[in-house]
């Protein structure tokens, strides 16, 4: 298991996942001010926020797929 | 001939000085990292043969020395090996416990050798499964503009790895070149003029110049 930048091996979000998190909570909006406010070096912020995405476009994604089989298989929308 | 065309086919050219350097996507100790994610930085990426093996560990523990001055030139470290990213941890590990030296820059654990081979970092007349002492060092637009390479039976110096990115950051900024065995606040080199008028008023402009294509100046 490789533990992410934002969310340890366990699913908890690490000390670089929290600050990342509360910068992008005060209302920054891109890699270099959130690398800014937290001190984190820019790659590791880059990093962490595409697996941020990830983990939460992920489920999305899912849900979508899980849809449109029911669509497909359930209520036979050609 | 098929033999021949699919060997063609898997051969992987080594990047050049002045290409951009080819993305990769690895996981390393400090998460899955893009070669993108270092763009507006410096980068210094460099592999070592493997592990807990002596030299490279002298290596990591003179990377780390360096890193400060490295942060204040924007450049970044990036190490890498054909080794897991658990061997990576238990080794930083170990050098921070015995030797009190923490490793502050990300490793890649490049086990299926994706990222070395791109960077032609595995010489088999060396090691078939380890990658020699590589230094690339790319600019914030991620293109190549140094490429050292060193036995695996030789460490590298750090002091000439900072002069480097000193010469090519002053060359970048001033449009300079930088003579042999040029450290910062020594005179640097005119670029050689391309004309017969340019070399001509070249001896007006207040060049210390020995001769019209030779020509010193200080920043």
């Amino acid at each position: 298991v490789i533990a992410l930048p934002c969310i340890s091996a366990d699913g908890k979000p690490t000390k670089s996942g929290i600050a990342t998190l509360s910068a992008l909570k005060s209302g920054v909006s891109t890699p270099k001010a959130v690398a800014e406010i937290t001190g984190h070096p820019l790659f590791k912020v880059r990093s962490g926020l595409r697996e941020l995405v990830g983990a939460v476009s992920f489920p999305l994604f899912l849900s979508l797929c899980l849809v449109l089989l029911w669509l497909i298989v359930i209520a036979n929308v050609p | 001939m098929v033999i021949l065309m699919e060997e063609k086919a898997n051969e992987i050219r080594l990047p050049l000085i002045g290409e951009k350097a080819p993305d990769f996507e690895a996981a390393t100790t400090q998460g899955t990292l893009r070669l993108s994610d270092f763009e507006g930085s410096w980068l210094v990426l460099f592999s070592h043969p493997a592990d807990f093996t002596p030299v490279c560990t002298t290596e990591f523990i003179a990377f780390s020395e360096i890193y400060d001055e490295l942060k204040k030139r924007n450049t970044e470290l990036l190490g890498l090996s054909v080794d897991s990213v658990s061997s990576h941890i238990a080794w930083i590990r170990n050098v921070e416990e015995k030797m009190g030296v923490k490793i502050p820059f990300p490793i890649i654990a490049d086990l299926n050798k994706e990222v070395s081979q791109k960077f032609g970092m595995i010489h088999p007349s060396q090691s078939k499964t380890e990658t020699v002492r590589c230094v690339f060092i790319m600019d914030p637009e991620s293109k190549i503009r140094t490429i050292l390479y060193y036995p695996l039976t030789t460490g590298r110096n750090m002091k000439e790895i900072l002069r480097i990115i000193d010469a090519l950051q002053t060359t970048d900024k001033y449009k300079v070149a930088t003579p042999a065995n040029w450290k910062p606040g020594d005179p640097v080199v005119v670029p050689p003029p391309g004309t017969t008028e340019q070399a001509e008023e070249r001896t007006k402009e207040g060049y210390d110049c020995k001769d019209w294509y030779l020509c010193f100046k200080k920043l």
